[in-house]
C-alpha cells in the first residue's frame, strides 16, 4: 500500500505522528512503512531538520521540529485547496 | 470550512456508496437476466413440440452466456472496489465521533487519493466491463425484440406476447441503465484524475520546500 501514496504524503503522515516523540517501530508500524523505507524517509527528514532525534535508554525517539509544522500546514493547505477547488463526484 | 469540508465528504461518500451499490445490482441484474436466457434455450420449455435440447435462437444463448460472464466478472470488481470504499467510509465516520481537526481532513484526503491511486485500474476495467454490459443487454433485447416481432406476425397469443414485450423492455432499461452507470464511473474517474494532476503540480510547492531546507 506504501508505494501508492507519495513521498509528500508519507513525510506528513510520519511528521503529523511524531508531533510527539514516537520511536522508530511505532513510526513505521502506524505509517505502514517497511524497516528499509522507514529508514530512508527518517534519515532524510532528520537530515532535513524536520525531525529531532533524542535517545531515551536503548530507544531512539523522532520528535517533529517547528520547520515541520510549515511543512504539514503547506501541506495540508494545498491539500484542501485542491478537495476545494475541483468539485467532488455527486451523482 | 470545517462544516463545508465535512458536509462535502458525506456527499462525496454517499455518492460513491450509492454508485458502488446501483453497480453492485445492476451486475447481479445482468447475471441474471444472463442466466435466464441461458436456461431458457438449454431447458425444454413447457409445452415444447420436440422433446430434447432444441435451442430456438443460438444468438440469444451466445449473448445470454456472455452476459452471464460479464455479470459474475462485474460483482467480482464491485465487491473488491465496494470493501475498500468501506474501509475509508468507516474511518471517516470513527474520526467524525469527535471533533475533526484539520489534521484530521487532511488525512482522510490522503486515504481517499490513496484509494483512488490503488483502484485506478479497477475502476478503469469497471468503466469497460459496464459498457460491456449494458452493450451485451441491449443486443439480448434486441435479439429478443426480433424473435418476438416474429411471433406477432405469426399472430401468437397477445398475453404471452405482452409479458415479452414488457420482459425485453425491462432488459434494455438495464442495458441503457448499465451503460449510464459507466458514464458514471469516467466522471468519477475523470474528477480524481483532476484532483490528482492538481496535487502533482502543488506537489513542487512542497518539493521546493524540502530542497530549501
Amino acid at each position: 500500500m506504501a508505494e501508492r501514496r507519495s513521498q509528500y504524503e508519507i513525510y506528513w503522515e510520519v511528521l503529523s505522528f511524531c508531533k510527539s516523540g514516537k520511536s522508530f517501530t511505532a513510526i513505521i508500524n502506524r505509517c505502514n512503512l517497511n524497516s528499509k523505507a522507514g529508514q530512508e524517509h527518517l534519515g532524510f527528514l532528520t537530515g532535513k531538520g524536520y525531525l529531532a532525534v533524542t535517545k531515551n535508554g536503548d530507544k531512539t525517539i523522532y520528535t517533529a521540529t517547528e520547520k515541520a509544522v510549515e511543512y504539514t500546514t503547506l501541506f495540508s493547505r494545498l491539500y484542501q485547496s485542491v478537495f476545494d477547488e475541483i468539485p467532488g463526484f455527486r451523482l | 470550512m470545517n462544516t463545508n469540508l465535512s458536509e462535502a465528504f458525506e456527499e462525496e461518500f454517499l455518492s460513491f456508496f450509492a454508485l458502488y451499490m446501483m453497480n453492485l445490482v445492476f451486475a447481479a441484474i445482468t447475471m441474471a437476466i444472463g442466466l435466464a436466457a441461458v436456461v431458457q434455450q438449454l431447458i425444454p420449455q413447457p409445452g415444447a413440440i420436440q422433446p430434447g435440447l432444441v435451442i430456438s435462437s443460438p444468438v440469444s444463448l451466445v449473448v445470454g452466456g456472455l452476459a452471464f460472464v460479464i455479470g459474475l466478472v462485474w460483482i467480482a470488481a464491485t465487491a473488491k472496489l465496494l470493501s475498500s470504499v468501506r474501509v475509508v467510509r468507516r474511518a471517516y465516520r470513527q474520526k467524525k465521533k469527535r471533533d475533526m481537526t484539520p489534521e484530521d481532513f487532511t488525512g482522510m484526503m490522503v486515504h481517499m487519493m490513496t484509494q483512488y491511486r490503488e483502484q485506478k485500474q479497477m475502476i478503469n476495467a469497471m468503466i469497460i466491463i459496464c459498457l460491456a454490459g449494458g452493450c451485451v443487454l441491449l443486443v439480448q433485447g434486441i435479439v429478443s425484440a426480433v424473435m418476438i416481432s416474429g411471433r406477432v406476425v405469426g399472430g401468437g397469443a397477445t398475453f404471452p406476447v405482452l409479458l415479452s414485450i414488457l420482459a425485453v423492455a425491462f432488459v434494455m432499461i438495464m442495458g441503457g441503465a448499465a451503460i449510464l452507470i459507466s458514464r458514471c464511473f469516467r466522471r468519477y474517474a475523470k474528477v480524481w484524475e483532476t484532483r490528482l494532476d492538481a496535487m502533482g503540480r502543488s506537489e513542487l510547492e512542497l518539493k521546493h520546500m524540502l530542497e530549501r531546507t
